[in-house]
């Protein structure tokens, strides 16, 4: 016998859609990701009911642990209201009945986010899921998953490490920009899916877990709470996160709440005009939060 | 003296085996091919010592197995029997029961490998630096400035320009590829340096430098070195010791001079004959001065130029190309060297097997046959063949010139076809009515087959899809490496970049009245 | 129909929450006796991780035979299962495997029964991914040989094995990446 699922009568989904072998094959897989920092486990991905891009393979870690008192929160490129954040959140709510959704980072339990890490640190309660598209920092400098697989049981990454220096040496910075591999533990490199350099720091020591789930590649990778993630780097040429400083050297602000240190995004006006604002918009709002009851009140 | 590596018995037999391969291969036996199982003999049971910052030379006629040993010992295919002690320091590996792991710990950070062919040993998409940074970066050493320093000053040593240390060695001469290979080997000290024909098809000069600098290297660090080659000189000027190879069998093991100059050893065969100043040169086979070729047209008193003033040379294992617009006259000089065309200006010197230096703009109709015969062959785009004649005849027939019995020579053709992955039910039939890439691998196969010395291949992979190019691209280089000299045109730029060791660049000929006042 | 909560979905899913927050912070003990109605810890974590595509292994007859074939799970050699279930008052007997360099999630789970998670004469200093700085853990009922047969089979990261230690209650995760050092020992 296995689990007896929980579908209830006026709900057509088994709870968390998937099947219970199905959830059984993450969880074991989850499980080994964490006991091996970095690694790549491979698992047998169910097909799901809607596009690979979409983020199926970090839904999927995400419906194999979501229980009914779960409260979750979906982001997509920072924000919680764009089209696939809301498509992924109306879907958790149908298949897992009783779990509540919020867009705020301080009362989930459980985030599944695509391109960003909230900028309000992560606590030992939260777990947060990355959606990844493309797990193997390798693959720019081996196609075959062979030597690849031995490369990354050896932590051999001198190959990607020159990509790094032939980097520097046409542009005199390293010029990776999203996907920024990184050491984890001293052994496996990742590829930490398309946050910006901003966000890779926020791996190392952490206080929350974080898993990967790639869904057309069957790669479930995790970095366990403290535990040290070093982006690839020379000593003397040390990673560096993204300067938001302007022409005159000052930090840009958030032209919404005025925040001076988070990840902002650039938007061009019609005149051509640059403004910038929070990239977490939840972040953004917590902000103005604070600063408006002192804007209102009087001199 | 101690000793650094101890090879004992070692063997590698490519193919099933069968229990007579060893009786029936060897020396006596004139082959390294069982007739039994059709197994290739490459090495058995060789045995040799080496010492620290010793050279010891491997040495034998082409297909001897020199290769093979040194492919064994640096893990790049594992040997059917035998063993191997590395002697580091004070711990011994036993180097054929390690585990993969290990075996490829030894060969990054203790086993240095120069290929003949610099594209094993490089990665070409990487700059010079950036190759022997990737060597430094298995060894942890993770300070940019501190590999950037040492990728130059090995890269000084091995005399590559510094201004080239960030250019890609896919743009560089393959003098110069060959010390950067040297560079990337000795980038983590190793005190175990494999090179396996290093200077082959450099040019003279080139050479000497080459080696000198092997010498000196191995003065100033005590390297110890298995230099495997062909060539008398580099024997002679490398190596104390050597040992001699023939059909996969070490016959002769001994101090140098004395296998080179004692008549009372036996001397394997003609392959070391010529005066060994001269075997040392890779003299160019084919050398072009001033080559030029234009139509008059009688009726209508006209003169069209198609080439002129092309100088340039060939050499045996090496790849000359000729770039230019359409209308540069590169399939002009082609021709002019077979003598489709009669050269109307300029020297085409070719020296011949025998050392024989030849115009072949000057040279006797019988002459240009005989040498079409045995030395020069001509791929076209198009295929002329007898109507109805199976195309296994068609790839055979110039075997057959050369006096190879029929039943061989369609052996050896069906080889070639199913090299070309040309499908076996299309052997029996006339290529007349193939397609247009069938069709061209059959001209190909025809043009490789006997082997010339010089090869002339006018744009041999422009109507092939790109596998059956990829598969057209390594043959030819397996004649390069053969020692096949090579003039080509290419469709393709890219091609022309994988294969040339040199780049002729034509421009179209001037005006006719320009020529006419030269000519004047 | 009456079925044992642990064979229920719910309760597997709070029961894997358990295991990721166990095997996420090793040395951090995670009590489930709540959750899985009083039925043992070790039992609990079979039926949440166990189904026909796993190998299971069981040298010290820990298993009822009832369970089985709920279980689902092909009974394997210790040299050759993914999972083994074995009784920490004895000494480990067998070679588990240790995984591949290639693939190193190969290493088995071996989830080991004791007296008392917690609490004990035996106490452990572990360090590594998932602790933060030192963490201190107490056991009583681990035969000595264990700690030392760990230290071989995790020598070399990134092949090992991940142990899982339980009482009648609790779970305690020691993954292949923790360092430990005995300070103070047991009878
Ligand atoms: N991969 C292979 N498969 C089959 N035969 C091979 C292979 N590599 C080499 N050989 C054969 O083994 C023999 C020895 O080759 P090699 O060691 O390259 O000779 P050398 O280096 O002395 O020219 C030759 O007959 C060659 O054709
Ligand atoms: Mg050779
Ligand atoms: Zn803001
Ligand atoms: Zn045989």
């Amino acid at each position: 016998m296995n689990a007896m699922s929980h579908t209830q009568a006026d709900n057509a989904y088994n709870f968390g859609f998937l099947d219970e072998y199905a959830k059984k094959e993450v969880r074991r897989a989850i499980l080994k990701a964490i006991a091996i920092p970095g690694y790549q486990v491979p698992y047998a991905s169910r097909e799901m009911p809607m596009g690979r891009g979409f983020g199926t393979g970090g839904l999927q870690l995400t419906l194999s642990l979501i229980g009914p008192d779960e409260v979750v929160k979906v982001i997509d490129q920072g924000s919680d209201d764009s089209v696939n954040a809301v498509n992924l959140r109306r879907f958790i709510e149908m298949t897992c009945p009783g779990v509540s959704t919020t867009t705020a980072t301080t009362e989930c339990t459980l985030i599944q986010s695509r391109h960003r890490i909230p900028e309000l640190p992560l606590t030992a309660q939260q777990i947060i899921v990355l959606q990844v598209p493309y797990p193997d920092p390798l693959v720019v400098v081996e196609p075959s998953e062979d030597k690849r697989k031995i490369m990354h049981g050896e932590a051999d990454y001198s190959r990607l490490l020159v990509k790094l220096y032939e980097d520097i040496v046409k542009f005199d910075e390293i010029t990776i920009s999203h996907r920024y591999p990184t050491r984890i533990n001293g052994h496996y490199v990742i590829d930490p899916s398309p946050i910006p350099r901003w966000d890779v720091p926020k791996l190392n020591d952490s206080a929350a877990l974080t898993l990967f789930g790639a869904g057309r590649e069957k790669k479930i990778y995790a970095v366990p709470p403290h535990t040290i993630a070093e982006p690839l780097a020379f000593s003397d040429v040390p990673f560096r996160v993204e300067d938001f400083r302007d022409e005159q050297g000052r930090r840009r602000a958030c032209a919404r709440c005025g925040c001076v240190d988070s990840f902002l995004d650039e938007f061009v006006a019609d005149s051509g005009s640059k403004t910038y604002q929070c990239s977490d918009s939840d972040w953004c709002d917590m902000q103005l939060q604070q600063v408006k009851p002192l804007q209102g009140k009087p001199a | 003296m101690n000793k650094i590596l101890e090879v004992r018995g070692l063997s590698k037999i490519y193919g099933p085996g069968c229990p007579y391969c060893v009786d029936s291969t060897g020396p006596e036996a004139d082959t390294n091919l069982c007739p039994h199982c059709g197994s290739v003999v490459a090495i058995h049971d060789v045995s040799f010592d080496l010492f620290e910052g010793e050279i010891l030379g491997v040495m034998g006629e082409s297909g001897s197995g020199k290769s093979t040993v040194v492919k064994n010992l640096y893990f790049d295919q594992a040997p059917s029997s035998g063993e191997a002690i590395f002697f580091d320091n004070d711990k011994q590996h036993d180097l054929f029961s390690l585990n993969a792991a290990r075996q490829r710990w030894l060969r990054n950070h203790r086993f240095g490998m120069v290929y003949q062919n610099p594209n094993l040993g490089l990665n070409f998409n990487i700059s010079a630096g950036g190759n022997i940074a990737e060597r430094l970066l298995m060894s942890d050493l993770m300070d940019y400035g501190a590999i950037r320093e040492r990728a130059k000053t090995l890269l000084a040593r091995t005399e590559v320009l510094l201004s080239r240390v960030d250019d890609l060695p896919k743009h560089f001469s393959g003098g110069m590829q060959q010390r950067v290979q040297i560079a990337k080997a000795l980038a983590t000290q190793p005190p175990l340096l494999f090179l396996d024909e290093v200077t082959t098809g450099l040019d003279l000069s080139v050479q000497a430098r080459i080696l000198d600098l092997i010498l000196e290297i191995q003065q100033e660090l005590k390297t110890a070195m298995v230099v495997v080659t062909h060539d008398l000189g580099v024997i002679r000027l490398l190596t104390g010791r050597a040992i001699v190879m023939k059909y996969g069998r070490v016959i002769e093991t001994g101090l140098t001079d004395q296998i080179l100059e004692d008549p009372s050893t036996p001397i394997p065969s003609g392959w070391w004959l010529p005066p060994c100043e001269e075997r040392s040169m890779n003299p160019p086979i084919l050398q072009v001065e001033g080559y030029g070729k234009h139509f008059q047209l009688h009726e209508q008193n006209k003169l069209i130029p198609s080439s002129h003033n092309v100088s340039f040379t060939v050499r045996a294992g090496e790849l000359t190309a000729l770039i230019g617009p359409t209308g540069a006259g590169k399939s002009s000089v082609l021709k002019g060297i077979y003598r489709t065309y009669l050269p109307s200006a300029g020297r085409i010197l070719y020296r011949d097997t025998m050392g024989h230096e030849l115009d072949l703009a000057l040279a006797s109709e019988h002459q240009i046959l005989a040498l079409r015969r045995r030395e020069i062959g001509f791929v076209t785009q198009f295929l002329h063949c007898l109507p109805r004649q199976a195309t296994l005849d068609v790839v055979a027939q110039p075997l057959l010139g050369l006096g190879v019995p029929r039943e061989e020579a369609r052996q050896r053709a069906a080889g070639l076809l199913s090299a070309m992955s040309l499908p076996e039910r299309l052997w029996s039939v006339s290529p007349a009515t193939f397609s247009g890439g069938e069709r061209q691998r059959v001209n190909l196969a025809r043009g490789f087959i006997a082997r010339p010395r010089l090869l002339l291949l006018d744009e041999p992979t422009a109507s092939l899809d790109p596998a059956t190019a990829e598969c057209v691209i390594r043959l030819i280089e397996g004649l390069k490496a053969e020692g096949t000299a090579m003039l080509a045109i290419f469709h393709h730029p890219e091609t022309t970049r994988r294969l040339a060791d040199e780049v002729v660049e034509l421009t179209p000929p001037p005006a006719v009245e320009t020529l006419l006042k030269e000519i004047a | 129909m009456n079925v044992e909560r642990i064979w229920q979905a719910d309760v597997q899913q709070r029961v894997f929450r358990e295991l990721v927050e166990a095997f996420s912070r090793p040395g951090d003990i995670r009590e489930i006796g709540d959750c899985t109605n009083g039925a043992d810890a070790q039992r609990a974590v079979l039926a949440t991780l166990m189904d026909g595509e796993m190998t299971l292994a069981d040298p010290h007859g820990q298993i009822a035979a009832a369970d089985w074939p709920l279980l689902q799970a092909k009974p394997g050699a210790t040299e050759s299962a993914r999972y083994i279930v074995a009784d920490g008052r004895r000494a480990p007997d067998f070679q588990p495997l240790l995984g591949s360099l290639e693939s190193p999630e190969f290493g088995a789970t071996v989830l080991v029964e004791i007296d008392c998670v917690g609490e004990g004469a035996l106490t452990l200093e572990l360090a590594g991914p998932g602790v933060d700085g030192k963490r201190t853990l107490c056991l009583a009922g681990l035969h000595p040989d264990w700690l030392a047969r760990r230290a071989d089979w995790v020598g070399g990261f990134p092949l090992g094995v991940d142990l899982l230690l339980s009482d009648a209650r609790r779970l305690v995760a020691l993954p292949r990446t923790t360092r430990i050092r005995i300070s103070g020992e047991a009878l």
